[in-house]
């Protein structure tokens, strides 16, 4: 048991140089002085010397030596926090900070959760601050941290004004997208142009491209990990606003002050009603719509003991009169209990609910029938941080999830022609066990080493299949109800080390494999909510990534501005296609006989220019990247783009607070067009013209460019009331950029011609929001 | 049950909600002219005259849309016992009167252009009797639609494969409709064509919709399982059109590496006047 070799080891700790003289801990929680809120990532220091942050509950501890020293706290606009500390013995001091007064008075904005780490091994990650958010102008005013962090380097857009996200060349089910710890399967509304998470209950967002710390697996590029809002604990607060397509209220206080909150925060489109209003029953039949409810409670139980829990539920509906509709939606929920055991050891025990379900219904002549697919998640997770010393920071964990899938049920109503269909549904058990060590080597030197152990079982029951190399069935395995199928093993390294060249710079690197076991087959080249999510089975083997990356940061101009560079290679094995012609809706169980295995590479250049501070802010960033698949019965074998191959992708970003009252934004992108596959030639079948293709992503769509601007008016404002008007321009000069080029026969039918559908320009948009306190 | 028609229009109600008008226009795309394929495209049916082969070759994309016919083909098809070599009447088309094709037996195809070698087997099914045709109307989305309609019982228990062709007043519509018995196998079915012509009247006629008065005309084929995987795949990735699937050529029972198919099918055929 090698595994349990390397834990021993982990646990034997380097701890040179810390007995020299009687050390003491010190431990508390960090919060927000106005509204209770627990602060993710809050730099804690004392003399100087001995420096820590937060950890993503709001929790710190150091070890420093017993005496007096000078104790401070930094956040980003809050006041820094410093105080004269005398301690001889094992303390907590819990602070709350304050909003900087400064802050409301004069304008110095500090758009970015604090400067850039150079110290820590962590690369790869971004934090996106709400404040940003609510600054970028995006499409319809609907304010999107997704959209946000497509401006990130490394991060694509999976179309234009979508919410889906391709990193570091990953596909679009490769991302683990968590609200609260759970698992989101679908992010998106309104066939992509609006993700699932509204901007007003969300708390912090966190997008890991590489270098995943251990806690973190299951998707094979990218973690973005999500937290709603606690709920203010000193006041009522209500905000709210209204936008061109959606109204949003939020609603959060104390149920007992400064001990428990509680906070709902719910957003409804409501362009449906306008349809309502027509006269036309071809348009007031229809149905389009969604929502989101987030909810939250959080009660402090004592010094030691916080208990969360959270729910998520959004839905969308689109229906034209009884003919056809489609729900769709997620439904999370999550029970948290942290607990400080000592002023060392930080619990945090979760468990988590997920489910995502969609629903066709179809009524049209005799038939009437109904299709039905979800995935539920019943999951556990157990994690420890123990800050072992100053130099050694140690968490580890377990999870535990248990998933099931229902691929599809067809359900006939009445005479319909339709048959009932059931497919099996999957069982699966998804384990991990990790541990994973920060350890400040030298005060230039600091290594995070871990490594994640994932056991994932298939359970019966149901039907398994052995297919020869053209998918045909050659044997089938039948399995009782619980029996183990198969079981994946993988161990799963993780490894990154920094290193500060001057006070001011620092290269850093990391290694990291994360397996997939949850795999999305799209069959078209846009994200819908019927994309089929699967298991691993005995024929699809689990997705592996390995991710090698280097990067380089340096602070400039006195920490005003920061620039990083980061490169990565990253090795895919076991992606997953839809062979030519397969039938995605098909009652035939055996979906791997439709599929085709193969391999991945990735790699590229990543450049982010950003300024943190002053009336200017925003960042420059630049990618240079190459995605490539070479699956066996694709493309002659051979290696082809993927269809997020964008050699270039240039985003710029700037926010201008003017004065107290006015603040303007803009951005603009810049990308390569995707890889896509056009014909080689043409010819006639049965009459028709039918296309001939050689080569798959052997072309590129058309340059895609855009520039959105935006304006915030902050109305006048009343001692416990304020508000504010946004204004905002889509694609301000209305560029045509291609969202499909289609091929068809001219009007007279004699030859062929191409065809560019474009969709959002010069897309204009209002939204009103207020506050009350 | 292929749902996208439902979504493409469901996605141009998307537009309207969202306030965003989407725009089309023709645009100016080089593509690189490729090495000629040849493309043979063979029948065998249950009517007198069905037995045919249409030998030709690929064009580049900027061409016109004339069929580029390969003459002096050597063209066989073959029931196992006797074998038909077909004659070519114009460029590039082969027939063979002779040969009416029954179901249950297996076709052989065989076409030998210079040294190059095709061949490809299809078996013809069982016919399923096509009961009667009509339009209903169906409010679908934004209009009245008139839907052909055809009645038939699928037989239980056995794989069957449907193909409809359909015109209206003699014009052939570029749709293609093709559907196995997966999910309705052995039921009586009225199987609608979901035809949505574009209603704008100088366009192109094959794209008209379907009014009152019009004569629609339905062939009903039914083909075996590899020519019924030949039209899915054909209609799904190869039409020009962002159907959902990666554009690819279709899966084709030829062997040697002709594009095309060949397909052993029964052939029936009903119209009807629109009311």
């Amino acid at each position: 048991m090698k595994f349990i070799a390397f834990f021993l080891s982990l646990l034997l700790l380097q701890t040179a140089g810390a007995h020299a003289q009687q050390q003491v801990v010190i431990s508390g929680t960090v919060k927000s002085k106005v509204n209770g809120e627990t602060v993710i990532g809050a730099t804690v220091s004392v003399d100087g010397t001995y420096t820590t942050s937060t950890n993503e509950y709001g929790f710190y501890a150091l070890r420093i030596p017993a005496g007096s020293h000078r104790f401070q706290v930094n956040f980003m606009s809050f006041s820094p926090y410093t105080a004269k500390i005398s301690v001889f013995k094992d303390s907590t001091i819990n602070i709350s900070l304050e909003q900087s007064a400064q802050s409301l008075d004069e304008v110095v904005i500090t758009a970015n959760p604090g400067k850039q780490d150079l110290a820590s091994p962590q690369m790869g990650a971004e934090r996106v601050s709400m404040q940003t958010v609510k600054q970028v102008p995006v499409l319809l005013g609907e304010r999107d941290a997704l959209k946000v962090i497509q401006l990130l380097p490394g991060i694509k857009s999976a179309g234009d004004g979508g919410s889906g996200l391709f990193v570091r060349g990953g596909s679009a089910d490769q991302n683990m997208i968590l609200l609260d710890e759970a698992t989101v399967y679908n992010a998106s509304h309104l066939l992509g142009f609006f993700s699932t998470f509204n901007a007003d209950a969300i708390k912090d967002l966190t997008v890991y491209k590489g270098g995943m710390p251990a806690q973190y697996g299951g998707r094979l590029s990218s973690v973005l990990d999500i937290k709603m809002n606690d709920g203010n604990n000193q006041d009522v607060n209500i905000s709210g606003g209204v936008g061109l397509i959606s109204a949003k209220l939020n609603v959060e206080g104390p149920i007992q002050e400064g001990k428990s909150s509680f906070l709902v925060s719910g957003r409804r489109t409501y362009a449906d009603m306008f349809l309502k209003l027509s006269n036309d029953s071809s348009i007031n039949n229809n149905t389009l719509y969604f929502y989101d409810l987030n909810a939250k409670l959080n009660f402090q139980l004592g010094n030691n003991d916080r208990l969360y829990l959270s729910g998520y539920l959004g839905q969308d509906r689109m229906g034209a009169g009884d003919l056809f509709n489609l729900d769709w939606g997620n439904k999370t929920g999550t029970l948290r209990w942290n607990h400080i055991f000592s002023s060392r050891l930080f619990s945090n025990t979760s468990l988590i609910y997920s489910n995502y379900d969609y629903k066709i219904g179809i009524k049209t002549g005799a038939d009437e029938f109904e299709i039905f697919s979800n995935i539920t998640d019943y999951q556990v997770k157990q994690e420890f941080q123990w800050f072992a010393n100053n130099r050694n920071n140690v968490r580890f964990g377990l999870q535990s999830a248990y998933h099931r899938i229902r691929p599809g049920e067809v359900t006939a109503i009445g005479g319909s022609s339709f048959n009932d269909t059931r497919l099996q549904q999957r069982y699966s058990w998804d384990n991990a066990l990790y541990a994973s060590n920060t350890w400040k080597a030298t005060d230039r030197l600091q290594l995070t080493y871990g490594v994640r152990l994932s056991a994932f079982g298939i359970l019966g029951e149901g039907d398994f299949y052995q297919l020869d190399a053209n998918g045909n069935v050659t044997d089938t395995l039948s399995y009782e109800k619980n029996e183990f199928v198969k079981t994946y093993l993988n161990v799963e390294p993780r490894l990154a080390v920094s290193y500060q060249l001057t006070p001011l710079s620092s290269v850093k690197a990391s290694y990291v494999r994360n397996v997939q076991n949850l795999h999305m087959l799209s069959n078209s080249s846009t994200a819908s909510p019927t994309d089929k999510w699967l298991a691993s089975t005995n024929v699809i083997k689990p997705e592996i990534a390995d991710q090698y990356a280097l990067g380089y940061y340096r602070n400039l101009f006195g920490g005003r501005y920061e620039l990083n560079v980061e490169t990565y290679y990253k090795d895919l094995q076991h992606q997953i296609d839809y062979r030519d012609g397969a039938n995605v809706f098909t009652s035939n169980n055996a979906v791997e006989s439709e599929l085709l295995f193969g391999k991945g590479r990735a790699y590229g250049l990543e450049w982010l220019l950003r300024k943190n501070s002053g009336k200017l802010t925003g960042w420059i960033s630049y990618t240079l990247s190459k995605t490539e698949r070479q699956i066996n019965g694709i493309n002659n074998d051979q290696w082809y783009n993927a269809r997020q191959d964008r050699t270039h992708d240039v985003a710029v970003v700037a926010m201008y607070q003017l004065n107290k009252k006015w603040s303007f934004s803009a951005n603009w992108v810049f990308y390569t067009g995707d890889a896509v596959t056009f014909p080689a030639g043409k010819y006639l079948i049965d009459g028709e013209t039918a296309y001939y293709y050689t080569e798959r992503n052997g072309y590129r769509m058309p340059d895609y460019h855009r520039l959105d601007l935006g304006a915030t008016m902050q109305l006048r404002q009343k001692k416990r009331w304020s508000s504010e008007l946004s204004f905002s321009l889509y694609n301000a000069y209305g560029r045509e950029n291609a969202y499909v080029i289609s091929f068809e026969d001219s009007a007279d039918g004699n030859r062929t011609i191409a065809n560019q559908i474009s969709l959002f320009r010069f897309v204009p948009s209002i939204s009103y929001n207020f506050k009350f306190n | 049950m292929n749902t996208y028609p439902f979504l493409k229009r469901s996605s141009s109600l998307l537009c309207l909600v969202l306030l965003v008008v989407s725009c089309e226009k023709e645009i100016d795309i080089q593509l690189d002219g490729v090495e000629k394929k040849y493309v043979i495209e063979g029948t065998v049916t249950d009517q007198e005259g069905g037995s045919q082969v249409w030998v030709s070759r690929t064009k580049d994309f900027a061409e016109d849309n004339s069929r580029t016919g390969v003459s002096g083909a050597i063209v066989e098809i073959s029931d196992g016992n006797t074998s038909y070599t077909l004659q070519e009447d114009e460029n590039g088309h082969y027939t063979a009167p002779a040969l009416i094709g029954t179901s249950g037996t297996t076709y052989h195809l065989s076409v030998r252009i210079g040294t190059e070698q095709f061949s490809a087997s299809s078996n013809m099914p069982q016919k399923v009797s096509m009961d009667s045709l009509y339009t209903r109307q169906e409010f679908l989305f934004d209009e009245m639609e008139n839907l052909p309609t055809i009645d038939f019982s699928d037989p239980a228990g056995e794989r069957n494969y449907y193909r409809f062709v359909l015109y209206v007043n003699d014009i052939k519509k570029r749709d293609i409709f093709a559907y196995d018995d997966d999910m309705i196998d052995g039921n009586s079915q009225s199987i609608s064509l979901f035809y949505l012509g574009d209603g704008e009247e100088d366009d192109d006629p094959r794209n008209d919709k379907i009014k009152s008065g019009d004569l629609v005309r339905v062939q009903m084929l039914c083909t075996d399982a590899a020519v019924y995987k030949y039209f899915y795949s054909l209609s799904s990735s190869a039409t020009g059109n962002p159907n959902g699937a990666a554009p690819a050529n279709p899966v084709s029972n030829l062997q040697g590496g002709a594009l095309g198919y060949f397909s052993a099918h029964t052939v029936q055929q009903q119209e009807t006047r629109v009311p």
